[in-house]
């Protein structure tokens, strides 16, 4: 082990990446951080598209990272700072739209409007999801148990001793939480269909399923599992676009000792009876290390940088199922001015905060129905947020960056993926004109449009299929399965190879869960 | 003062009310309708024309738990003789998925998967236990793990992506997905799927177009051991007094029992004759029903009507579509049809279609121009597989999913009163019901088994001997 110059070398600076060098850099670990791209961040990246203008590029929000890494890591002396959002907000066609308020009775008086028994109801079903979202929390800041047996006891007892915090009321509703789908769950507590729009919206977010589809309560979930300095379900910018978070995470992992290489790409692990050695850049220099952690998604690691040659057929098998099937896009608008929502005009506390194109369940379904035979919705989900009017750092004065998630953008198109190189001008413009309806005048404020379908998340982002949570986050998908038997300990069958992306678990959104569990299995390991 | 009084008379009420009155109980069996039988039972839709019962599938494999009243296989003239049970495309040919490369392979799994799948879904839920949990987490340890390894990485796939795994040909998969629509909501393409072509296996899924000469013997059966069977008599409400149960009818009396089974949808149960302050919203039951019953009665026999039950299946892609119409209450351009032909057993001239697929309500409601458009989709469908039938039918009744529900009180029209999906088998909604009213409770095993009325009556009996 001596003879290398590093411990561990890991592949890919996204956060988690990041938060895995920093971990192991804090305990004195020799780590280095090879990215392929230029800049930092993976997913989580801010650039500079345009002079004046800093745009999240890919994800948009910041509220699921765990608070523990904030801690152990001092994020906050290295530059992260997120501010909460208090809105979320619903434009309709008519009447005033819909928003959510981080006020309580003022939510009830905007809710009461389309169904007073929602309004009752609302604070209720907030309560309910919170506390479900605290308990899952507890699952997603341990590692998985990776199996049912004896020797696995601890892992199992956590879990049951979790089951029976809760009462038979709260343990049913974890079960519909983990199988129903969207519209099924939120049926169950609410009348107004209007409610239910955005609400259930939440649940579809990164996957490719639609709000009827079972298992989409179980995103609606994890959405309730974020947390900003201590408030649950809270989502927040964070200053500076979502790369200062992981700006911060590398200049902790500077400050602990870790080195960090910028327009290295890894073209191969090097791979020694069945142990990894360490890597080689496309320029051909190889590097060696004790071992390999690799940031990527579990294609690209085991796929293209292992190859199935190394890796036993049952294993081959399970990731030939594991589904990713990348289902949005990214919309980026540079504008030199906004323009009034039709239903609530005003440069109002309402765009401050999470803006929803998803004006009922059935606008949604459809949304899904179109993309299931591969073209991209003609009328689309569109999460729209203007983070400037919180930040103005990252655009001119006067001027506003609109980020617009986009859903849905199927992967495979019918024509297959490459398609998307001729539609993607196409999609950019649905995209407007749907923005259109709710706020007319929008393609006069526009000085620059970047749009991001899914070939073109795999392309910069190396996300397969353009799948932003490194696969999809359903049942078969999560904890011990995820990314497939036997892989969940972020081990490999290939020794001193290890994984720490949001393709194991708890993977997905901006967490560092991943990056944090498979830093803490790897000292232990490596003690 | 009854002993017992069973609400409903379908072939899990009639199965109750027989082992109740062969244990020595005064029982009572109140049936809405004129007749018993439910949708299991024969009906006559026009003067001598009979079908054999609404419902698709009767599965035949627990039958065993009427062995107490002497009902076995042997009694029974079973229809179903594989050879004469074809499965066809949507064009008309046959489909065979037994011949397929992948078939193997398939059944392979779902053997596999059955002991594990009947330690989880198999007993009746009440309340998960630790016991429970206990006993299934040392069962499936006892499996090596194996089985729940990929119970657990299967069942919550869809049906395509489950079928993918063993099969190229579309139309076969479409034939083994075919059952999964009547269980729950939804299409080729919903998650867990899987699950639903696993359970259908698991409970000896073949098709069993049967069900009038079950439903027959019970009721003999029944009024053999001493049953009052009271037709036309609509129960309203249960109420409990001090030491006693009232059940008011909607003529305006009422009895009064010292237990009641409710053998009726438990839906029905707690929504409507208990206190429905019992059931809060979040625990309402889902229940859409997409079946819908054509009865088709012909002046002859078609010669090339060799098959006594046809499921005429349709490609994925069509079923996942037929799926998108139904969700926004449209009827679908082309149905999944059963259609049980049962020539020789109850009348030899008429068939029942069940056609899958089937939007509980469209838009705008059942007029009489959407059963039209409805009725003359399934018969031109229909024709694909009876060429002769344009020229001979005579009679027509249609029971759309709405009729359904109000003619046999099924909640939303569902055929197996509540659907299949994972929450409501594993942790259903169990609010109190007063002491002494009991429910079936069987899971796993629908159709013809009564498995639900066996276990109401087996948890009545077990409660009064322990008082």
């Amino acid at each position: 082990m001596s003879s290398d110059p590093y411990e561990a070398i890991i592949v890919g600076a996204g956060h988690n990446g990041l938060v895995c060098a920093a971990y192991l850099a804090r305990a004195g670990r020799k780590v280095l951080v090879l990215e392929r791209r230029e800049v930092l961040g993976g997913a989580a990246v801010s650039e500079e598209v345009i002079p004046g203008f800093t745009f999240s590029v890919a994800s948009y929000v910041v509220s699921l990272f765990r608070p523990r890494i904030i801690r152990e890591l001092n994020l906050a002396q290295h530059g992260y700072r997120v501010i909460p959002m208090d809105c979320a907000f619903q434009p309709l066609h008519d009447g005033t739209g819909l928003a959510r308020w981080g006020d309580p009775d003022r939510t009830r008086l905007e809710i009461a409007r389309y169904s007073p028994h929602d309004a009752e109801i609302y604070p209720e079903f907030s309560r309910a999801m919170t506390r479900m979202g605290q308990l899952a929390a507890q699952i997603i800041d341990r590692p998985a148990p990776t199996g049912l047996s004896w020797r696995h006891a601890r892992s199992v007892r956590d879990i049951w001793k979790i089951w029976k915090q809760l009462d038979s009321r709260e343990q049913d509703l974890l079960v519909k939480l983990l199988t129903l789908s969207a519209a099924d769950f939120l049926d169950q507590w609410f009348e107004s269909d209007i409610l239910k729009g955005p609400l259930s919206a939440s649940g579809i977010i990164g996957t490719f399923k639609g709000v009827c589809s079972p298992g989409t309560a179980y995103v609606l979930l994890h959405h309730y599992m974020g947390e900003i300095d201590g408030a649950f379900r809270s989502w927040g910018f964070s200053v500076g676009g979502t790369g200062a978070v992981s700006m911060a995470c590398a200049r902790a992992a500077s400050h602990f000792g870790a080195a960090i290489r910028t327009g290295a790409s890894v073209t191969d692990i090097i791979i020694n009876n069945n142990r990894a050695k360490g890597v080689v850049l496309d320029s051909g220099e190889e590097i060696k290390a004790h071992a390999v952690i690799s940031n990527l998604d579990p294609h690209n690691t085991l796929t293209n940088l292992v190859g199935h040659e190394h890796l036993p057929d049952q294993l081959v098998e399970s990731l030939g199922r594991y589904k990713y099937r990348g289902s949005s896009g990214k919309v980026n608008l540079a504008l030199d001015g906004l323009p009034d929502f039709t239903c609530r005009p005003g440069i109002g506390d309402h765009l401050r905060g999470d803006i929803a194109i998803a004006p009922d369940v059935q606008y949604l379904e459809r949304a899904y129905d179109e993309a299931k035979y591969g073209m991209f919705s003609r009328r689309p989900f569109i999460n729209v947020v203007i983070p400037s009017l919180t930040d103005p750092t990252i655009a001119p004065p006067g001027c506003h960056v609109m980020s617009c998630f986009v859903q849905y953008a199927p992967y495979e198109l019918a024509k297959g993926p490459a398609d998307w190189d001729n539609e993607r001008e196409q999609f950019g413009q649905t995209v407007l004109d749907t923005l259109e309806e709710y706020m007319p005048g929008l393609r006069n404020h526009l000085l620059h449009t970047q749009v991001l379908t899914p070939l073109d998340l795999e392309r910069t982002f190396g996300l397969t299929q353009g799948n932003i949570f490194h696969g999809e986050l359903s049942l078969e998908q999560l904890l011990f399965q995820r990314p497939a038997w036997g892989l969940a300990s972020y081990r490999t069958p290939i020794k001193n190879l290890w994984m720490c992306g949001s393709g194991t678990h708890p993977g997905g959104g901006i967490m560092g869960a991943s990056g944090e569990l498979a830093a803490k299995a790897w000292l232990r390991a490596n003690r | 003062m009854w002993d017992l009084v069973v609400i409903g008379g379908g072939c899990n009420g009639l199965a109750a009310a027989a082992l109740l009155a062969k244990s020595g109980q005064q029982t009572l069996l109140l049936e809405q309708r004129p007749f018993v039988g439910g949708i299991s039972g024969a009906f006559e839709f026009q003067s001598g024309h009979w079908i054999s019962g609404m419902r698709p599938y009767a599965g035949g494999r627990n039958l065993e738990l009427l062995k107490p009243l002497g009902i076995t296989t042997d009694k029974l003239t079973w229809h179903y003789q594989p050879e004469l049970s074809t499965i066809r495309d949507g064009d008309g040919q046959t489909i065979d998925p037994t011949s397929e490369p992948g078939f193997i392979q398939y059944r392979t799994k779902l053997l596999r998967l059955t002991p594990v799948l009947r330690q989880v879904f198999g007993a009746p839920a009440r309340k998960l236990s630790a016991s429970r949990v206990l006993g299934a987490i040392r069962g499936l340890a006892r499996s090596k793990l194996a089985g729940a390894r990929e119970l657990a990485g299967w069942a919550p796939l869809s049906a395509q992506d489950f079928l993918d795994e063993f099969f190229s040909s579309d139309s076969v998969k479409g034939a083994l997905t075919a059952p999964m629509l009547l269980r729950t909501h939804g299409g080729p393409w919903t998650p867990f799927g899987a699950l639903q072509i696993m359970l259908h296996e698991a409970s000896g899924g073949d098709y069993h177009p049967s069900g009038p000469h079950l439903t027959q013997l019970l009721s003999a059966t029944a009024l053999n051991e001493g049953v009052t069977i009271q037709t036309g008599h609509k129960a309203i409400a249960i109420y409990s007094d001090p030491d006693h149960l009232v059940v008011s009818l909607a003529d305006g009396t009422s009895v009064t029992a010292r237990s009641v089974i409710a053998a009726c949808s438990r839906k029905h149960l707690f929504e409507s004759l208990l206190d429905p302050a019992l059931t809060s919203s979040e625990s309402r039951l889902r229940a859409h029903g997409t079946c819908a019953v054509l009865a088709v009665s012909m002046d002859s026999w078609p010669e090339s009507l060799k098959s006594k039950h046809i499921l005429c299946a349709l490609d994925m892609t069509t079923m996942e579509r037929a799926f998108d119409s139904v969700k926004c209450g449209s009827i679908p351009d082309q149905q999944v049809l059963d259609v049980a032909a049962p020539h020789g057993d109850v009348n030899d001239h008429a068939v029942r279609v069940c056609a899958l697929q089937t939007p509980h309500t469209p838009a705008g409601g059942w007029t009489r121009e959407q059963r039209n458009t409805l009725e003359k989709q399934i018969l031109e469908q229909l024709t694909r597989h009876i060429p002769e039938l344009s020229g001979r039918k005579t009679h027509t009744h249609l029971w759309t999913p709405t009729d359904l529900e109000n003619d046999f009180a099924l909640p939303g029209g569902h055929l197996w009163h509540f659907q299949r999906d994972l929450d409501q088998l594993t942790h259903p909604p169990m609010p109190e019901a007063p002491t002494g009213v009991y429910w079936g409770n069987a899971n796993m095993e629908s159709g013809c088994a009564c498995a639900s009325g066996v276990d109401a009556a087996r948890t009545a009996l077990a409660a009064r001997n322990r008082r």
